[in-house]
């Protein structure tokens, strides 16, 4: 079976322009601005087998966004090649575009002032359904996603979350076989994020596409994806089995402990204090050592536990150890 | 005075939005051109083209007051306001004036270059008399525009009666054209409203530099502006009292 | 053809989803129109003809000009967030989709003050005594041309986008023009300006040979005016596409 995405030496440059201060300058603009080169995405290659998950995660403006949007036929790279579904994506954007997907976290595509309904019926006209496979396609996104009570609430009622939900379905109302997620999660709270990450992550089994999926979220990456691509200043940094990652660089979590108490003490190997306040201690778990459900029992036996949060280290902090460590 | 260092502070912030000012600019001296070529065709002299560049130079140097006042209004902000040692409205009229000076500055240099290249001179005693005229007619705008940003306070949206204060003005005080091409009742409704001597009053004195129409327009319009200022006061005293019931 | 008349559903479905707007926006614009009409009628009253222009001319025109605006604006006012759009990126879900981007980006909106402009221009066509068997044929014709030319016009203005960045506020005022060209008497202008706007802005296919087609049949004129929305789209479509390959999706480094 060929690849599901392949590309090669990929790159972007965007020329940018440099508006100078004063008339002088300003006219200068006008006629021959001043710019300059910025290379977004610098000699980027990998390749993703059918029905993979794979996250394509770094800090922000490391380039993931402009290689995700060069591989959905949005932008013309300045270099290399790309295949999608055998297809170049910016020369045969509208032949792929019915078999791709695209989620865009910060633009919506659902129409604002209309129930969901009424974009998935267009949508359906867009992707050349026929009413009778839109309406049992939509009949089984609409149960796997829970979104049934959704359908006839116009879409500017809707919370963040359920607009989230709405907004993968129609992404995947065409059953593509490969689905661009750009920061799916971003902006939503912890349990809408949970609920996004299965959903996508269930589809994916279920339905054998392949997911691609852009973040600098941690836990989009653990809960959805098996394997992750780190990108940075543009160029690819790692890329390795989500299971690898797990042993290295993100064996810590950080949890935070809220109590009646003043102050606990917990003594467990691989937990560190790295903060400590009057009713609040914030630990460092080394998860290899001891697993977060050790500590968190631990931590009901020496206290009246008020609060606790688990969070994962930020992006930043992962490329950080993986620059350190290559 | 507290109120003419708002004037002057809103006059440097209006200078900073250039961009703005040159884009009414443009549009303005489009107008003029149609126009002088309307009434080129009309056999007409330049004193019509002068005309229409007094009236659009301060209908388009007008601040969207209204439309500040009513977002204060919408988001509350007059609450805090008024706790300041300065009268709200006071400060507001006064970001409207200050404003507005910059642009008639700007406008009236742009403008009056446009008409001066498109028809030749002015009758410079007709210029003369209108020029302080057409500065008190703005400031009474300023403040009518005060009044429709108030009503905010009783019926939320402003822009219908915007709206509907703006075509009246544009209707019966002769933007386009000197009103006295209407037929003779019409002339007489409009100078029974302020509208007429707000634009035609004044402007007229292109065609007739008469100081005796001046002393006239200038007498309508302290009446109409003393008339309105007292409205504009009770308006707002209302609304303060309205603030005072419902807390903002 | 199917998806563009579901875009065209949708698009006038969520128009109408704010009924209290909708109704307001369409008839404050009615009565706009009838006030400003009203203002040029007054000053035929005092002059008879301008060199040859007369009051049913501006009638005519209002209404040709009104239908042909509001059509436009009530199938694809999309086009008045184009320059935006192309600015920060709103173009990607489009271009991840299987149609047409610059149709489906025109007709992504419906302007309610549009349906206040088709009323007052079909009525003012009535009031004209155009709209008799004889005439309702050019009378569709004009409109549409119209509305090909002001969209075309609207897609050329804020392609400009691609190469300039932000350029919504100069990109309206564009459009602005062109509707205050084509409403005056076109009589008046001559020479320099006679030539643009039968060029970059357009106001003379829009307005003034339509007029002409009303008053006086002439198929040559017919072709001129059909011919010119068939190049206009041409040309927007053209440049639009030129531009696309340039779009950044909003990608902006300082």
């Amino acid at each position: 079976m060929s690849p599901a995405i392949e590309i090669s030496n990929l790159r972007k440059v965007f020329r940018v322009r440099e508006r100078p201060k004063g008339l002088r300058g300003t006219l200068r603009y006008l006629v021959n601005p001043p710019t300059r080169d910025v290379a977004a995405v610098d000699g980027v290659s990998f390749t993703i087998e059918p029905g993979e998950r794979v996250a394509f995660v770094g800090p922000n403006g490391a380039g993931k966004s402009t290689t995700i949007k060069m591989l959905a036929g949005i932008l013309h790279p300045t270099a290399g090649t790309a295949r999608v579904l055998g297809l170049v994506p910016w020369g045969d954007r509208k032949r792929l575009a019915y078999r791709i997907g695209a989620v865009f976290g910060q633009r919506t595509q659902l129409w604002y002032h209309l129930p969901a309904k009424d974009t998935f019926a267009l949508l359906a006209r867009v992707y050349d359904q026929d009413e009778a496979t839109h309406r049992h396609r939509l009949g089984e996104l609409v149960d796997a996603f829970g979104v049934g009570k959704l359908l006839e609430t116009p879409v500017r009622q809707l919370s963040l979350g359920e607009r989230m939900r709405c907004e993968i379905v129609a992404s995947l109302l065409h059953a593509p076989q490969v689905l661009f997620l750009d920061e799916p999660t971003i902006g939503l709270d912890v349990t809408a994020k949970a609920v996004i990450r299965d959903l996508v992550r269930d589809t994916s089994r279920r339905d054998g596409n392949t997911v691609l999926l852009t973040s600098h979220d941690t836990g989009d990456m653990e809960r959805v994806c098996d394997r992750v691509l780190v990108i940075h200043n543009g160029r690819l940094l790692l890329d390795k089995p989500i299971a690898d990652l797990r042993g290295t660089y993100i064996r810590r979590k950080v949890v935070t402990l809220l109590t009646a108490e003043e102050r606990i003490a917990i003594a467990l190997p691989g937990v560190t204090v790295v903060e400590e306040a009057s009713h609040r201690t914030v630990l460092e778990v080394d998860v290899e050592q001891t697993p977060i459900e050790a500590v968190v029992e631990a931590a009901l036996k020496a206290s009246r536990l008020r609060d606790l949060t688990v969070e994962d280290p930020p992006m930043e902090e992962i490329v950080q150890a993986i620059y350190a460590s290559a | 005075m507290k109120q003419v260092a708002i004037v002057a502070l809103a006059a440097r912030h209006a200078l900073h939005q250039r961009g703005e000012v040159l884009f009414r600019g443009v549009f303005y001296i489009a107008i003029l051109l149609i126009f002088a070529r309307l009434w080129q065709a009309l056999g007409a002299g330049g004193s019509y083209v002068w005309y229409i560049a007094l009236t659009e130079w301060i209908v388009l140097s007008m601040p969207l007051l209204s439309v500040d006042i009513e977002e204060d209004v919408r988001r509350g902000d007059v609450a805090y306001a008024i706790a300041r040692p300065v009268s709200y409205l006071h400060v507001k009229i006064a970001e409207g004036l200050g404003n507005g000076l910059v642009r008639l500055l700007i406008l009236g240099g742009l403008g009056g270059l446009a008409a001066w290249l498109l028809t030749g001179t002015p009758p410079p005693r007709g210029l003369l008399l209108s020029l302080p005229l057409g500065t008190l007619a703005f400031s009474i705008l300023v403040l009518s525009q005060a009044a429709i940003g108030l009503s905010a306070f009783w019926i939320g949206d402003t822009a219908p009666l915007f709206w509907i204060w703006q075509k009246l003005l544009f209707v019966l005080g002769g933007l386009m054209f000197p009103i006295d091409v209407y037929p003779q009742w019409l002339q007489r409704a409009a100078y029974a409203t302020p509208f007429a001597p707000l634009l035609h009053g004044w402007a007229r004195l292109m065609f007739d530099p008469d100081p005796a129409l001046a002393a006239r327009t200038a007498a309508l319009l302290l009446f109409w502006g003393a008339a309105l200022a007292v409205f504009v006061a009770w308006l707002y005293r209302r609304a303060l009292a309205i603030m005072d019931v419902n807390g903002g | 053809m199917r998806h563009l008349r579901a875009l065209l559903l949708t698009n006038l479905k969520a128009s109408l989803a704010q009924r209290g707007a909708f109704w307001a926006r369409a008839v404050f614009m009615a009565l706009n129109n009838g006030i400003m009409l009203a203002i040029w009628l007054l000053f035929f009253l005092r002059y008879d003809s301008v060199r040859g222009w007369r009051a049913a001319d501006t009638l005519s025109i209002y209404g040709v000009c009104a239908t042909a605006f509001g059509l436009a604006v009530v199938l694809g006012h999309g086009v008045n967030d184009l320059a935006r759009r192309i600015h920060e990126g709103g173009l990607d879900a489009l271009l991840t989709q299987p149609k047409d981007v610059l149709l489906q980006c025109v007709g992504s909106k419906s302007e309610a003050s549009g349906w206040g402009d088709l009323f007052t221009g079909i009525v003012l066509l009535g009031v004209g005594g155009h709209l008799t068997p004889a005439g309702i044929p050019i009378c569709l014709v004009t409109a549409v041309s119209g509305a090909v030319i002001f969209l075309a016009s609207m897609v050329l203005f804020h392609s400009v986008a691609f190469w300039l960045g932000d350029t919504t506020v100069v990109s309206r005022q564009a459009v602005h023009f062109l509707l205050l060209f084509s409403l005056y008497p076109s009589t008046i202008f001559g020479g320099w300006l006679k030539l643009l706007l039968f060029t970059a802005l357009p106001a003379g296919f829009i307005g003034y040979l339509p007029v002409d087609l009303l008053h006086r049949f002439s198929w040559g004129t017919l072709l001129a005016v059909a011919g010119a929305a068939v190049a206009y789209a041409g040309i927007a479509v053209a440049v639009f596409r030129f531009g696309l390959r340039r779009y950044q999706s909003g990608s902006r480094f300082a």
